[in-house]
């Protein structure tokens, strides 16, 4: 075997048996199983929670103020920004949480592996890196887009109509998809991070430089290009569901900025020395 | 390579910048064999089983077990079973759901059954503590636990990276049993640094230094290979000519005092190979011409330990 025999077709080293990622289904349940056995969940299930409900209450509680102490209205602390259902839904959505939880809660799924010596343990074994690769993603956004999306908004819908009357649900709905969408895209770049930087701190560096950098492009840039920028995914989604015009850029940006962000990791993955 | 080989390496070679890690590995295990690889630190033993587990890639050269080449991926790496130096597993699982979970890995005909799981756990001793978590195993039970998790996916080779080094001697006695008890039913290839273990275990041995292969044969060759350049003479009413004598004899490459005790010398006689016999006999016509009395007149038999320095260059000499 030379050099350029031991690189050969990376696809037929991925496959046992003419299978596609083989391992996937144990994988993925052993990775599931972590993540209930651990904490995390958990914890970031609390905080999306509580941060959501409180964005959401945000103009209800200033609006009590401005009713009830009269000095902190009048020195401008408080001023209501809107009491529509919607756009507190919005505003909840808006701040984005999730996707600090999402980094928050990726940042070590392949770096605590690769430094404990199980990565290198599952390597050994007859699945493929991308397979041992796509069940985190699966596992990790399926989780996260539970207990920092699809629970969080579920409260925070629940606040607001308790608090402004009930938002529409087509609109709830597509925020729904719209954070799972972010999510997917955050953990991706996470877990590529992973497969190209070997600590955590820099893994997270790598993953927020990729969330607030389209923010200071788009506003340096004199052009709009948010849509056609993958993180533009959730704006899209809630436009869509406020039955706002919406063209198919982002969705296709979105499924390209994946798709490379997996090719990337495999590759990096496939030569990762463990 | 022979057609009996479970492993077979050519010119496995692993460079990282500035450290030639391995160079030019040719070996063939036999199959069935337990086959130790010995080298003092750093010699690349943990870098060859690496490769061969598939964890890391060589610069160049080719390997395969039973015939599959290592680019296979993950059909090669179902021949495998790999053991780590210090095997860590998913701490919340039990034993035996690690033992499921590995299984679960290979393909359906290859997976073990529930009492397959629970005969294997038993066999390397952990049979009653298939159900604790593998957080509260200590290094030996890992050690074990390592050792079954290789073999449930019933693979044709198991790697062992130095799989008694960090046990205490109970546990290594433990794990260099249950090593004896797999001969002849799957090939074991390890390495380790513990000449004693090789010694006890291994029916086949390679010696590697500084990335290099220096001898790989039957552990008994390899020692019978050392008996026969040795003798031990030790000869009574010796005097400072003695010596002298004995260099003369034909066959004789040097004598050394090795010990001196009033008139009775202990002598180090290295011999030409295959020449033990007739030195023998040389040396008690020797003593009888000039009246001495032959004490001793015997091959040396080496240790394990003995060869490995004899063929392992100090590091400080071979600077």
């Amino acid at each position: 075997m030379t050099a350029s025999t031991a690189t050969i077709t990376r696809h037929r080293a991925d496959r046992l048996d003419g299978r596609p990622l083989p391992g996937l289904r144990p994988l993925l349940r052993k990775d599931l199983g972590e993540w209930i056995h651990g904490r995390r969940a958990i914890v970031v299930l609390l905080i999306v929670s509580v941060f959501m409900a409180l964005a959401a209450a945000n103009s209800w509680l200033n609006a009590w103020i401005i009713a009830n102490v009269p000095e902190a209205a009048e020195a401008g602390a408080s001023k209501v920004i809107s009491l529509a259902p919607l756009d507190n839904v919005g505003a909840a959505v808006a701040s984005q949480i999730f996707v600090f939880a999402a980094i928050f809660a990726a940042m070590s799924l392949i770096v605590r592996e690769r430094e404990s010596g199980t990565l290198a343990w599952m390597a050994s074994k007859p699945v493929s890196r991308s397979s041992i690769l796509v069940s985190k993603w699966l596992s990790a956004t399926v989780v996260l887009w539970i207990v920092a999306g699809l629970i969080p908004l579920g409260v925070t819908a629940v606040v607001v109509t308790i608090l402004y009357g009930a938002p529409p649900l087509g609109a709830v709905v597509a925020a729904g998809f719209g954070i799972g969408a972010a999510i997917a895209l955050f953990v991706a770049v996470a877990l590529a991070a992973s497969a190209l930087v070997a600590s955590q701190p820099a893994v997270a560096g790598i993953t927020f430089a990729a969330f607030l950098l389209p923010t200071i492009v788009t506003a340096i840039i004199p052009f709009d290009i948010a849509p056609y920028l993958p993180t533009s995914m959730p704006a899209w989604l809630m436009a869509l569901g406020t039955g706002a015009p919406v063209g198919v850029v982002t969705p296709i940006a979105w499924v390209l900025g994946l798709a490379a962000l997996g090719v990337f990791g495999a590759r990096r993955m496939a030569d990762l020395e463990l | 390579m022979t057609d009996d080989a479970a492993i077979t390496t050519a010119g496995l070679t692993k460079h990282y910048p500035g450290v030639a890690a391995l160079t030019d590995l040719a070996i063939d295990v036999p199959a069935g064999s337990i086959y130790g690889f010995l080298g003092p630190n750093g010699a690349g033993k943990s870098t060859t089983i690496k490769i061969l587990a598939g964890l890391t890639r060589p610069t160049r050269g080719s390997a395969a077990v039973a015939g599959i080449p290592i680019q296979a991926g993950a059909a090669y790496r179902r021949e495998v079973g790999y053991l780590a130096q210090e095997p860590r597993f998913y701490d919340w699982m039990t034993g035996r759901e690690t033992l499921r979970f590995v299984s679960s890995l290979y393909p359906p005909e290859r997976r073990a059954t529930e009492n397959g799981v629970l005969t294997t756990l038993a066999r390397v001793g952990l049979g009653d503590a298939a159900d604790r978590r593998t957080a509260d195993y200590s290094g030996g039970m890992r050690q074990r636990l390592g050792i079954a998790q290789a073999l449930i996916g019933r693979p044709s080779v198991l790697l062992l990276d130095e799989p008694v080094s960090s046990l205490d001697p109970i546990g290594r006695r433990e794990v260099l049993e249950l090593m004896a008890e797999l001969k002849g039913e799957t090939t074991v290839f390890y390495s380790t640094h513990i000449l004693e273990d090789v010694q006890r275990v291994s029916d086949h041995v390679a010696i590697l230094d500084r990335g290099r292969l220096v001898r790989a044969q039957p552990t008994a060759d390899l020692l019978a290979s050392f008996d026969q350049d040795q003798l031990r003479v030790v000869i009574g009413g010796a005097v400072d000519g003695t010596a002298v004598g004995l260099a003369s004899l034909a066959g004789v490459l040097g004598v050394e005092l090795a010990e001196r005790d009033g008139d009775i010398r202990n002598f180090v006689v290295r011999v030409q190979p295959d020449a033990a016999g007739a030195v023998q006999a040389a040396i008690t016509a020797f003593a009888a011409e000039r009246q001495l009395t032959v004490i001793e007149n015997h091959v040396v038999r080496l240790g394990l330990e003995d060869a490995f320095l004899r063929l392992v260059t100090p590091k400080e000499h071979a600077a």
